[in-house]
This record gives structure tokens, C-alpha cells and sequence, in this order.
């Protein structure tokens, strides 16, 4: 997925400017950045749900799997196994469960009753189901435990080696980096810049620079 | 999907509730306001009519309000779209289903006063005008409720919209379209002259499902042109 001379704007505000970057297959590309510096923006535009100047490539495919995109939490797995099957490649669907470990969880529970990350990753199946081929996972595991978020790192390291898939996770949770080996980019001054090492995009953060 | 959404999440109950109340209370209050206790089957009829138009109007867009600000609140728009629709699929099966829990029990208390009453000289007749009130209540409040992503402020606008609409139809007889089936409209007056006459060249079905067909057309060229609102509500 590439970026062309992008520019994002909410309300009067001015978040990034003339941003020329692509980001590529088979990584987890990570994005940190401070607290309004237009992370979470900068993902809805990416998937058409905020406008922006300038061009986004390859994003005709894209996903965004955080706070802004939930299961209606009424569903139990079952229903949304049901569903999926109506829209998608069952075969497709089961190899998700199965590498989601989703055998664990009950199928006949409400997910407004599951623990946050169950749901996370009933979203993963749901989402991952249309076979995207830019994934947009903004914080996503915020306020996960250290097991639940390991289970998911896990999932998308194997992911990542089986799809064609551009991964980009926005995230403020170091122990994403740490698990997940990637680019890193980092928000600021209405830019985004790839940074070299996890070390050196750690101690930005850590500095707030 | 929006079926099995509703049965899990309990809203067809408050949806055949509403309705059931709407008809216990055409009874209710024909024996206790009017004082009328073994009421002919033509003054029920048209006393759950009043209903349905006046207490119809206050409490069914609470609920149709809230089946979308709920999507917007819970953010699940973009699982929408995931399975396939948009914003036009998105209102017309929400409104369809919506409708279809309603009409349940509009036809089975219809139908079921019929039996009762062992007249079924009315039962077409009231149904069509039963559905017609409905239609005009949420194709409205689901407008609404699709602009808007709080309730208070759906709820709000669509309350004054049916006050300004009254008002504006007794202050000049020609605007009485905006309030098609309130109690003070000709449309309601024809309907109790069917009723006293049995005479049914009072029946406006024609002028009913044009004014509906109408109605649905304005509601979705409106939704079209905030059709945007759809995903901004709902991130």
C-alpha cells in the first residue's frame, strides 16, 4: 500500500502533510506515534471511512479491525460462523478458527460475555474471512493480558508468512514490537518516517520526541 | 442477519409489545375514558387506530430509533459492510424487518378481533389502514434514526417534526399530507364515515398507497443524500 502527496486534515486541524511512503507485504509494518497525532484517522482513511487530499494505491482490499469496527456483541461464535459461511469460503473460515485456537471458546456464548480477548479474536476470524489484502489493526491489543496478546501475536506471525497481505498495526503497546518483528514508522510533525531498528523507535516513544 | 440480531437481542418482543399494547389500549380506553364497556367491533377498531397514530408516533420511534443508534453506539457498521451491504441495503432491511415484526401482530389482533366479533366485513380494510399508519411511522423515525447517531437527538427531531407537522395542518389544510393518518385528518374522518356507513367509497386505498409509495421515495432520496452519514456515525 503506498501513500502519494497524503494529507489529512480532521476539523481545522492539520495531522499529516504530503506524505510519500509505502508499506509492505509480508510485515507487520508497526506506527506509533503520540496521543492525536492522527494514527487512528490515518487508518479510517485508508478504508474510505474519512476523507483525505492527495492518493492512497493498493488500498481497494483494505480492513480495519480496532475499536471502530466490532461484532454485534448479541452473536455467539456460532452465529457468526453462520454467517461468514454465507458470505465466505467455508474452508477459508475453519482454517482461521483453527489457527485462532477458537476451539476454546464456547460457541453458544454471547460475545458481549466473552472476555476482551475472545472478542478480539472473533474479530480476527470475521474480518480475515474476506481474505484482505491491506489489514489495518489499530491498538489493538489495548487493554489485552499478556497471554491473550502472546495468542495473537502468535496468529499473526503465521499469518503473515501464509497471505499476501500488507499488515499495518498502530499501536502505543511496546510489547507488540517486541513479539512481533517488523518496519516501524513513527507520527510526528505531520509525517510519517520509517525508523530503522525496534530500538530506535522504542526510545522515540520512550522520549516522546 | 438482522433477524437473528433482533431475536437475539430481544427486540422483536419490545416490537410485538408495542404493537399488542397499542391494541389493548384501543380497548382500555373506550371502557374507561368513553365509558363504552361492550364496544361494537367498528369502535374498537377505530379507537386502536387513535392509538397506533397518536401513542404510535411517541413510543414506536424509541425502538426504531434505537435499532440503528445501537449499530452506530456499538460500532458495527463496517461488520455490515463486511457482509455485504451498504448504506441502501442497510436501511431497506432494517425497515423491512422492522416492519415485518409489527405486522405480525397488527394482523394476528385484527384478524383475531374478527374471530371474536365473528364479523369480517372490516378486516382488509382495517388492516390496510393499520399497516399504512405503520409504514408512515417507520419509514419516518428510521430516517431519523439513520441520520442520527444519538437517540435523544433522533428522538428529539422527530417528535418536533410531528408537532410542527400538527400544527402546520390545522394552520392550513394542505399541509394535513405531512400528518396523512392523525385523528384530525380527513383521512381519519373517511375512514370512521366507512365505518358508520359501511359505504367503502370512503376508503382512500388508492390515494394511501400512493401517499406511501411517496413517502418511501422523499425518505430515500433524503438517506441518499446524508447516505455519507452512515459510516461517519458508525466509526
Amino acid at each position: 500500500m503506498k501513500l502519494i502527496n497524503y494529507s489529512l486534515k480532521v476539523g481545522k486541524k492539520k495531522l499529516l502533510e504530503n506524505v510519500n511512503i509505502s508499506f509492505d507485504k509480508k510485515y507487520i509494518n508497526h506506527i506509533l506515534g503520540s496521543n492525536g497525532a492522527g494514527k487512528s484517522s490515518f487508518a479510517k482513511t485508508c478504508v474510505g471511512m474519512l476523507e483525505f487530499e492527495g492518493k492512497i494505491e493498493e488500498n481497494q482490499e483494505a480492513i480495519l479491525i480496532g475499536s471502530s469496527s466490532n461484532i454485534p456483541a448479541e452473536f455467539t461464535l456460532d452465529d457468526v460462523i453462520k454467517l461468514l459461511k454465507k458470505k465466505f469460503e467455508a474452508q477459508k473460515i475453519m482454517g482461521l478458527y483453527d489457527l485462532l485456537k477458537l476451539n476454546k471458546v464456547s460457541k453458544n456464548l454471547q460475545i458481549k460475555k466473552m472476555s476482551d480477548g475472545q472478542k478480539q479474536k472473533i474479530k480476527l476470524l470475521a474480518f480475515l474471512s474476506a481474505d484482505p489484502k491491506v489489514i489495518i489493526l489499530d491498538e489493538f491489543t489495548n487493554a489485552l493480558d499478556k497471554n491473550s496478546s502472546i495468542d495473537l501475536y502468535e496468529f499473526l506471525m503465521e499469518y503473515k508468512k501464509t497471505h499476501e497481505a500488507v499488515i499495518i498495526n498502530i499501536t502505543h503497546n511496546l510489547s507488540d514490537l517486541e513479539y512481533m518483528e517488523g518496519k516501524y514508522y513513527y507520527i510526528n510533525n505531520l509525517e510519517i518516517t520509517e525508523i530503522a531498528s525496534k530500538d530506535e523507535i522504542v526510545a522515540m516513544y520512550i522520549r516522546g520526541e | 442477519m438482522e433477524i437473528r440480531k433482533n431475536i437475539k437481542n430481544h427486540f422483536f418482543l419490545f416490537y410485538l409489545l408495542t404493537v399488542a399494547i397499542c391494541f389493548v389500549l384501543g380497548y382500555v380506553l373506550l371502557v374507561s375514558l368513553d365509558k363504552i364497556s361492550n364496544p361494537t367491533i367498528s369502535e374498537l377498531y377505530v379507537s386502536i387506530y387513535t392509538v397506533i397514530t397518536q401513542f404510535g408516533m411517541l413510543i414506536f420511534p424509541v425502538l426504531i430509533i434505537q435499532s440503528f443508534v445501537s449499530d452506530y453506539k456499538n460500532k458495527n457498521i463496517l461488520f455490515y459492510k463486511l457482509m455485504g451491504y451498504n448504506w441502501l441495503r442497510y436501511f431497506l432491511t432494517k425497515i423491512a424487518v422492522i416492519l415485518a415484526w409489527m405486522s405480525i401482530i397488527v394482523f394476528g389482533g385484527v384478524i383475531g378481533i374478527s374471530i371474536v366479533y365473528q364479523d369480517f366485513s372490516y378486516t382488509l380494510a382495517t388492516l390496510f389502514y393499520f399497516e399504512s399508519a405503520i409504514i408512515y411511522e417507520i419509514l419516518l423515525a428510521s430516517m431519523w434514526g439513520f441520520l442520527f447517531k444519538s437517540v435523544i437527538g433522533a428522538y428529539v427531531v422527530n417528535f418536533a417534526f410531528w408537532l410542527f407537522s400538527m400544527v402546520a395542518s390545522i394552520a392550513n389544510p394542505k399541509l394535513s399530507f405531512l400528518v396523512r393518518y392523525d385523528a384530525s385528518n380527513p383521512v381519519f374522518i373517511k375512514f370512521n364515515q366507512y365505518f358508520n356507513t359501511r359505504n367503502s367509497d370512503y376508503l382512500m386505498i388508492q390515494e394511501n398507497i400512493l401517499y406511501s409509495i411517496a413517502l418511501f421515495a422523499t425518505v430515500l432520496c433524503i438517506i441518499f443524500i446524508f447516505r455519507r452519514r452512515w459510516e461517519k456515525n458508525g466509526i
